[in-house]
């Protein structure tokens, strides 16, 4: 049959005839050099020592600077003009951090306005030094740096109402596993002249209130690199 | 290219759009508090008379001599002085007077007081302030006051109508007024 069609006068079924023929011959060549191929050994190189891979730790741990309380100090009955000095050491984690942002939030029953008043409001100045401050002298031996925060009203970044937003206390990178000793100074504005006559207190008196301050340090991750190892 | 391919690659473009979005805000954060909440208070000035209408003003020849008030710090701060007002009305009667708010001075920071015949006990009998006939009248008074410390003031009238033998009525009413500028001065803590 297959001598029939390969010498048919149809062109078409010859021509049909001999491309079946080269498509089998060829499928059963490809079998049989695949079986073959698989037949060879493997070749198989690792590394001995394993290569150590670790993903950084982001985080912020503070802790209150040698002769201070930090954010434990408390004052009371301030008076116009009064400041409370405290310094705290804010430790990065083993991965770079980048900028640092404060906010607070006032977990009094309520805020008052000492943490909501831009014009009677606590003020809030931190100055960053390269080493320990030495409390409670308030004093630092290395080289001081402003922060972003200057006489700045809690009321600005108080997050408790709403009303106030992150303040962007200093912007760069922060190497891995080093701390950035801040001082902070709270402030009750001088410039308060509230009368009082017979006992009465004015209406929106800054006087006799108390506030219950969280303060929140915020970093980010550096930015993403490109390691070339 | 159809209309319906287009389509779908719009989706696709959308889709991959918020993907990129996603991954942009996934920085990775770092937060420190404190889990203790920093106490912090504003102080209080607060200077009351016990009364603040005299009525009637005992006159300085009765036994006592006059009519005694207090004047108390009821604020949190301790303050250096203060501003003593007071406003006198005859109620009856014509012949001219004065009206005088007196205390025992020992110190800028210690009153006396006062025996029941109107004698300062100890330190020295202090005027703070006069008023003459029916009048309004203040004076700044410096004295320190520390929260919860007290004087005792004692309002008496005067005659000043040369023989003049009746009594008039006279009402007085007395206001003590405390500002920034009469509180200590501002300090500075470590804490």
């Amino acid at each position: 049959m297959l001598k029939s069609l390969m010498t048919s006068t149809n062109l078409f079924a010859r021509t049909v005839a001999q491309i079946t023929i080269v498509a089998v011959v060829g499928t059963v060549g490809i079998t049989v050099a695949s079986t073959a191929a698989s037949a060879n050994l493997d070749a198989v190189a690792t590394n001995v020592t394993p290569q150590v891979i670790q993903s950084g730790t982001l985080s912020l741990i503070t802790a209150a600077n040698a002769g201070s309380s930090g954010f434990t100090s408390t004052v009371s009955a301030m008076a116009p003009g009064d400041t409370l000095n405290f310094a705290v050491g804010v430790t990065t984690g083993t991965m770079p951090a980048q900028n640092f942002y404060l906010s607070i939030n006032d977990t009094a029953t309520a805020s008052t306005l000492l943490t909501t008043s831009a014009s009677k409001g606590l003020t809030v100045s931190v100055t960053q030094c390269s080493v320990a401050w030495a409390m409670p002298a308030g004093t630092c031996s290395g080289t001081t740096t402003a922060t972003t925060a200057s006489n700045t009203a809690l009321s600005t970044m108080n997050t408790t109402t709403g009303g106030g937003v992150e303040l962007t206390l200093f912007t760069g990178t922060v190497p891995a596993s080093t701390t950035t000793y801040l001082k902070f100074t709270l402030t009750l504005p001088a410039s308060i002249a509230e009368t009082v006559t017979n006992g009465t207190l004015p209406g929106g008196t800054i006087q006799g209130l108390s506030a219950s301050i969280n303060w929140k340090i915020r970093t980010t991750q550096r930015n993403a690199s490109v390691t070339n190892g | 290219m159809s209309k319906r391919t287009k389509k779908a690659a719009a989706v696709v473009v959308v889709i991959l759009n918020c993907f990129g979005l996603a991954f942009a805000n996934a920085t990775n954060v770092g937060t420190a508090t404190n889990s203790i909440p920093q106490l912090i208070g504003s102080g209080s000035w607060k200077v009351v008379p016990s009364v603040t209408t005299v009525n009637p003003v005992i006159r300085d020849t009765a036994a006592a001599k006059g009519s005694y008030f207090t004047i108390t710090n009821t604020g949190t701060l301790q303050t250096l002085s203060f501003t003593l007002g007071q406003t006198t009305t005859t109620t009856s009667g014509t012949n001219a007077y004065t009206v005088l708010l007196n205390y025992c001075r020992v110190s800028g920071t210690v009153a006396g007081t006062w025996s029941a015949t109107g004698t300062c006990n100890t330190g020295v009998l202090t005027n703070m302030l006069t008023n003459t006939n029916a009048s309004t009248n203040s004076a700044a008074v410096t004295f320190t006051l520390a929260p919860l410390a007290t004087i005792s003031v004692q309002c008496q009238y005067h005659s000043t109508t040369a023989g003049a033998p009746g009594n008039r009525n006279i009402s007085d009413a007395i206001s003590v007024t405390v500002t920034r500028a009469n509180v200590r001065t501002a300090t500075s803590t470590s804490g």
